[in-house]
């Protein structure tokens, strides 16, 4: 009954956005990680909620009211995962409390689970883009942005009840490979 | 992409595209696709098979996902201040409502599925059932909504507690205390049965033990929850998106299935928690255990394929068997599982393996059959539960042919043996009962003292009931304590308390919710119905209320015609009955029903009544049906209808339009600039104006003639429920979801009336008094409005510097001009006390009598003057001056003052000498009180010393305390000396043992004390807490505590009048506050026979019986 093609990027700006933005965030990691050694667990806080901030910032009010806070978390959800990917990587080895990560953002929180989980889940999540771009994005914005089924569908160009299909199916296939194959 | 590539891409769509499939289909279906499929492909149909499995996984980091509302959020009206905890289904914070009234509670984020409407809306439903929900051991739910983000959310009721088994564990609850609690939970659950409630997630971390003054309290939590989260699509599953709500262990097997579930479902979940309670561990542990047991002797084969730890099939593990497994380990814990093992052995066994039966027939029927069962057995009786009969047991064992010949034989000696214990167990428990009977009487002696603390806890309870506004529950804590004990001091001032706090004039309690009510003509009676139930007839001035008979069938909407005469009730299901109010006429029908959700409306100008429903139509119907009822306008799904004065008819519709009808027979439907449901309605200027205030919280007030809208308000007042135009129409009254708030048209302020929602209101045509029907609260209350309203009266000029009351609630004032001015109870000004050139007064003490005055201005005169005519009695210089003065009358005889010195001096009112009672003093002198008999001086001065004089003797009597003191009295038979200190306290010192105790309520400086005049228990305190208080010195307690003027540092005078039977208090702003003890008193007997009666009928347990 849908037509919608089983892949659908994002508009070139706003890759354009998030590439500019992931480069922006990149050389702030480096200055943060030149600063702060020592102290691991600020880094990646500082990091969510530039990251978060700066989006904010980079696109302006007028954008966020035009496109909707969906579409602002959809972007924010990419960057997101990235972020905290990269914090997870530096910590599989961190044998104390490195990894339960905690972070407020304006009126919401973000709680990561466990590195190695958050790790299995990603490439887990990459495979799955191989095989299925789009179930792999839906993915992507219920976890790691925390979007609606409507706001996904919208995010996506899907009718709802296709996102939901997909997220049912990419949930379960995900759960299934890191049952079966843990890293 | 490579050739395997592709291969992949199109194998894992041809996967995707069966799985949606056979996902959609219901559980029964989904088997036999599989088989088709395995027929066909036999290793896709694997996979699809264990992709299957793994949707049905539940609340698992990805559903959790990574971002959730954190604190400082806002949702709703709630504010998040913490995490709670992370359950299967969401995470529970800690967060404070910001409005109506501040409170802490509990929010739980529900991160599920897709979709949120649902959910909401099916909270919706439920959520009357649910309001009705008023048990001590329940915590309510309170609120359903989404969050910004679309995620369902459910308020509910902070309850900081532990789950019930870790609170019996850390608090060592032998099995008899632990038993106690659990029939506290069976209580809160039974409650909830009978309103027709299932929990369908009864397990420990929904049974929390919080502390309440002391007491261990069992609340049972998220009621409604499991309900909301049900999938109403798959109906041969409680599922959300495929999840399975509930929880294994604690779920029985019927709902395991997916089958229907009902009482007993809560029943066996009961059972679980009380086998975990007295075992250790809950029944499909056991079951693993002994399993694991099993398997690795080589006992049974293991069973395949099978998550849940227990199947079905089988049945549990006897407690009393159990209990010797599950604690294993050191001596002193095998010796209590050998006692443990002792008292399950038997009845207990049995009741505990009733509740856990695997059929529902076999279990108990309800759960308080389960609770007197246990009750039963905590007395010594007989219980009801009996062992399945051997054949029974011998059929089902032909089924088990897996089982091993030796197991099987092993259970089936367990269980003769367990046959034949009982029957030894009756004998022995005859012979223990004999010794048991001491220690009965002992645990009787407890139980009074247990009920007392009770009693005294549930008036409390009560109490804060009434400073939340929840009426219902303050009615049924409050009514219960009175009626249990009618001599109770307590109870009454709580009652007291109660209808003062209300302030309304009269008020009626139905047994079942109620909607709307309608005053007749004359303003003295109103009609109204509640949910179920017949109508009644209910006159505000008397209290005495007519059950009208007829059908029971009860209303959603009610309304009376022009005439008085007759009543007209419309029910869910758009039932119309007329029902005579003078005579005796029984109840005819006026249109059977059709579809849900009708309002009917009388019109003003003929004998015609107009009936709308769901579907938009307005029906015209003739009350003598001289013709047939005709449509005369059709508009959108209805949700409000009125007439106006001139005939005219407005319809409010769900998407915001309204339909007028004008007398002449021209229906136009316009679009009202609302997008949102039309709640509130009301017609002014006969018919002129209309006012429309919908769920978004704005109104909108247009010219019905032109069309045109003359202002918009948006008052944030709530969702808008009810709306009338104000006498003169320069006033809107507005019923929000916040309260009743009056506005003014003009400049557009708001102000709040009475603090309390409903769900409709009526007023008088007069004006002067408001029906509120409370829906929820069960209640019709009845206010009365304008300048006579309730207990406040006269607002005097405001610039004043001191202020008291006189005799008879006239009011004094100081004022700069014109000197103390008096006035009388409204606040007009009726003469003077004193010379009107006199200085500025800053001190005003009126004697107990309040027929003398005793002023003190800036020039250090004290000045003693009568007050009905302002004659000079006696004046005395070198007073201290200003605020810092102190005075204090003798009866009528003598006065009282601190000199400039810091002496006291006292002036003799009946010659004008002045003599010397007290040399000066080292520290500063605060406050003095005189003994009724004149011959004992009470003193307070810095730095918390307190002083009783001896005035022949002169002997001082000195105590330190910790606070500071400000304020000194005596009771009335002088047995007592009272200080109000700076803290807070009120000190009570014991003249004749000369013991002082401290009384605590007040959060701020006490600054007055007054002695009751009559009855030497009682003393009223003033406090900068804003709050006036009335301790009863024998019960060492608070009873009363009024709020007459609003916030903080307002009181300036509080008193008794007419002998004690008034308290009386004046604000900094002139306002006077009186509040009449026999009047409340009238009120109380007035409501007692109908409590009495409520009472009863809740006594009875199965039916919601009519009034």
């Amino acid at each position: 009954m849908d037509v919608d093609p089983p892949n659908t990027p994002a508009s070139s700006a706003d890759e354009t956005l998030t590439a500019d933005l992931h480069r922006e965030l990149r050389e702030i990691a480096a200055s943060l990680l030149r600063r702060e050694r020592r102290d691991h667990t600020l880094q990646p806080t500082a990091l969510v909620h530039e990251a978060y901030v700066r989006l904010g910032d980079r696109l302006g009010e007028a954008w966020r009211q035009e496109h909707g806070e969906g579409a602002f978390r959809a972007l924010a959800a990419t960057a997101m995962r990235r972020i905290l990917v990269d914090h997870a990587r530096a910590h599989t080895a961190d044998k104390r409390g490195g990894g339960w990560l905690r972070v407020e953002l304006p009126e919401a929180m973000v709680e990561a689970p466990e590195p190695i989980e958050l790790l299995a889940l990603h490439e887990a999540l990459e495979h799955l883009a191989t095989l299925d771009e789009r179930k792999a994005r839906v993915v992507e914005l219920r976890f790691f942005g925390g979007l609606t089924g409507e706001e996904v569908a919208e995010a996506i160009g899907v009718v709802r009840s296709t996102a939901e299909a997909d997220w049912f199916m990419a949930r379960a296939w995900l759960r299934k490979r890191l049952a079966e194959h843990p890293s | 992409m490579t050739a395997s590539g592709t291969n992949a891409e199109t194998r894992f769509h041809k996967v995707s595209q069966l799985f949606e499939q056979i996902r959609a289909r219901p559980p029964v279906e989904r088997e036999a696709s599989l088989d088709a499929l395995g027929a066909q492909d036999p290793e896709l149909a694997v996979e699809v098979r264990s992709l299957l499995a793994y949707h049905d996984v539940q609340g698992d980091t990805i559903d959790r996902g990574v971002l959730r509302p954190g604190v400082g959020a806002v949702v709703g009206n709630y504010r998040i201040d913490g995490v709670l905890g992370e359950g299967g289904m969401g995470t529970v914070y800690r967060a404070t409502q910001t409005a109506p009234v501040q409170r802490e509670v509990a929010l739980k984020v529900i991160k599920l599925g897709m979709d949120t409407r649902a959910v909401v809306r099916r909270f919706a439903a439920e959520r009357q059932s649910l309001a009705r929900l008023e048990h001590v051991n329940v915590a309510r739910v309170l609120d359903a909504g989404a969050t910004a983000d679309g995620r369902p959310y459910f308020v509910m009721e902070l309850v900081r507690g532990v789950p019930i088994t870790a609170h019996c564990d850390a608090e060592h609850l032998d099995w008899r205390e632990r038993i106690r609690l659990f029939l506290h939970v069976c209580a809160a659950v039974q409650h909830a049965h009978q309103r027709g409630i299932l929990h369908r997630d009864l397990k420990p971390s929904n049974l929390l033990v919080a502390d309440i003054d002391g007491l261990a309290v069992p609340k049972v939590i998220d009621f409604g929850v499991a309900k909301a989260l049900e999938r109403g699509d798959d109906p041969s599953r409680s599922t959300t998106c495929g999840q399975v709500v509930g929880t294994p262990d604690y779920m029985s097997p019927e709902q395991t299935r997916g089958d229907d579930v009902d009482t007993r479902t809560d029943v066996y979940a009961l059972g679980v928690v009380l086998y975990e309670l007295l075992v250790g561990a809950t029944p499909g542990q056991v079951h693993s255990a002994v399993r694991a047991t099993r398997r690795s002797t080589g006992a049974t084969p293991p069973e395949t394929g099978d998550r849940r730890r227990r199947s079905a099939d089988d049945e549990a593990v006897r407690p009393s068997s159990a209990v010797a497994t599950a604690r294993g380990g050191d001596v002193t814990r095998q010796v209590q599982s050998q006692a443990m093992r002792r008292v399950l052995r038997g009845d207990l066994d049995w009741i505990i393996l009733k509740a856990l039966a695997r059929e529902p027939e076999r279990r108990f029927e309800s759960v308080s059959a389960f609770a007197e069962d246990l009750e039963r057995f905590l007395r010594h009786d007989p219980v009801a539960a009996r062992p399945p009969s051997i054949a029974y047991l011998a059929a089902k064992f032909a089924r088990r042919h897996t089982v091993a010949l030796t197991a099987m034989i092993a259970v089936l000696m367990s269980l003769l043996i367990g046959v034949a214990v009982s029957l030894y167990g009756l004998r022995v428990a005859q012979f223990e009962r004999d010794i048991a009977r001491d220690a009965e009487r002992e645990q009787s002696r407890l139980a009074d003292v247990l009920s007392d603390q009770l009693f005294a806890s549930n008036v409390e309870r009560g109490r804060q009931s009434v400073r939340y506004g929840h009426w219902a529950e303050s009615h049924d804590l409050l009514w219960g304590a009175h009626l249990a004990q009618p001599e109770s001091v307590q109870a009454r001032w709580a009652l007291r308390e109660m209808v003062w706090t209300q302030g309304c004039v009269a008020s009626l309690q139905l047994h079942a919710t109620v909607n709307t009510v309608r005053f007749l003509p004359d303003g003295e009676r109103v009609f109204t119905c509640g949910s179920s139930g017949q109508p009644v007839l209910f006159n505000v001035t008397t209290g005495e209320s007519t059950v009208l008979p007829g059908p029971a069938s009860g209303a959603w909407e009610v309304d009376v015609t022009r005439d008085g005469r007759h009543g007209i009730t419309c029910d869910g299901q758009g039932t119309v009955m007329v029902w005579d109010l003078c005579g005796s006429e029984a109840p005819r029908l006026l249109r059977q029903g059709a579809a849900g959700r009708t309002f009917v409306e009388c019109s003003e100008t003929e004998d015609v009544v107009f009936i709308g429903g769901s579907d938009g139509a307005v029906w015209r119907i003739r009350l003598d049906n001289a013709e047939p009822p005709r449509v005369i306008g059709v508009g959108a799904s209805m949700m409000r209808l009125e007439t106006a004065p001139d005939g005219t008819i407005a319809a409010g519709g769900a998407d915001g339009s309204v339909l007028l009808m004008r007398p002449d027979g021209d229906a136009q439907r316009t679009t009202w600039p609302h997008t949102r449901p039309i709640q509130g309605l009301g017609f002014g200027q006969g018919g002129r104006l209309l006012a429309t205030g919908t769920t978004a919280q704005e109104i909108v007030i247009t010219d019905t003639v032109t069309g045109e809208v003359l202002q918009t308000f948006s008052p944030r007042l709530g969702t808008v429920r009810d709306i009338a135009f104000g006498p003169d129409d320069r006033t809107l009254l507005i019923l929000g979801w916040w309260g009743i708030s009056e506005l003014d048209r003009a400049s557009g302020t708001v102000r709040m009336l009475l603090p309390l929602s409903g769900w409709r209101f009526d007023r008088t045509v007069a004006g002067d008094m408001l029906a509120v029907a409370g829906r929820e609260s069960r209640a019709i209350m009845v206010w009365r409005l304008g300048p006579e309203a309730a207990s406040l009266r006269g607002v005097a000029p405001a610039r004043a510097s001191a202020r008291a009351f006189g005799s008879s609630a006239a009011a004094f004032i100081a004022s700069t001009t014109s000197g103390i001015q008096k006035l009388d109870e409204r606040g007009r000004p009726t003469g003077f006390v004193g010379s009107v050139a006199a200085p500025l007064a800053r001190v005003i003490v009126p004697s107990p009598s309040r027929a003398l005055v005793a002023t003190v201005a800036s020039d250090g005169r004290l000045r003693v003057e009568r007050t009905d005519d302002g004659s000079l009695i006696a004046e005395a210089p070198n007073v201290r001056t200003a605020e810092s003065a102190v005075v204090a009358f003798h009866r009528d005889d003598l006065c009282a003052f601190v000199t400039r010195a810091n002496g006291v001096d006292a002036l003799d009112l009946r010659t004008g000498e002045i003599c010397e009672v007290m040399l000066p003093f080292g520290l500063e002198l605060l406050a003095l009180a005189f003994s009724p008999d004149g011959q004992t001086l009470a003193v307070a001065a810095r730095q918390g010393e307190i002083h009783i004089v001896d005035l022949q003797s002169g002997a001082k009597l000195k105590e330190i305390g910790s606070s500071t003191s400000f304020a000194a009295a005596f009771s009335s038979d002088g047995t007592s000396a009272m200080f109000g200190t700076w803290r807070g306290d009120v000190l009570v010192r014991d003249m004749q043992h000369g013991v002082t105790t401290p009384l605590r309520g007040h959060s701020a400086m006490v600054r007055q004390l007054v002695a009751h005049p009559q009855d030497p228990d009682l003393v009223l305190s003033a406090s900068n807490d804003g709050t006036v208080r009335l301790w009863h010195l024998t019960l060492r307690r608070e009873v009363l505590s009024l709020s007459p003027f609003g916030g903080p540092s307002t009181l300036r005078d509080v008193g008794f009048l007419d002998n004690g039977e008034r308290i009386a208090a004046v604000s900094i702003d002139g306002e006077l506050a009186t509040y009449s003890i026999p009047d409340a008193d009238r009120r109380i007997d007035r409501m007692r026979d109908a409590e009495r009666s409520r009472f009863q009928q809740f006594a009875a347990p199965e039916s919601d019986a009519p009034q």
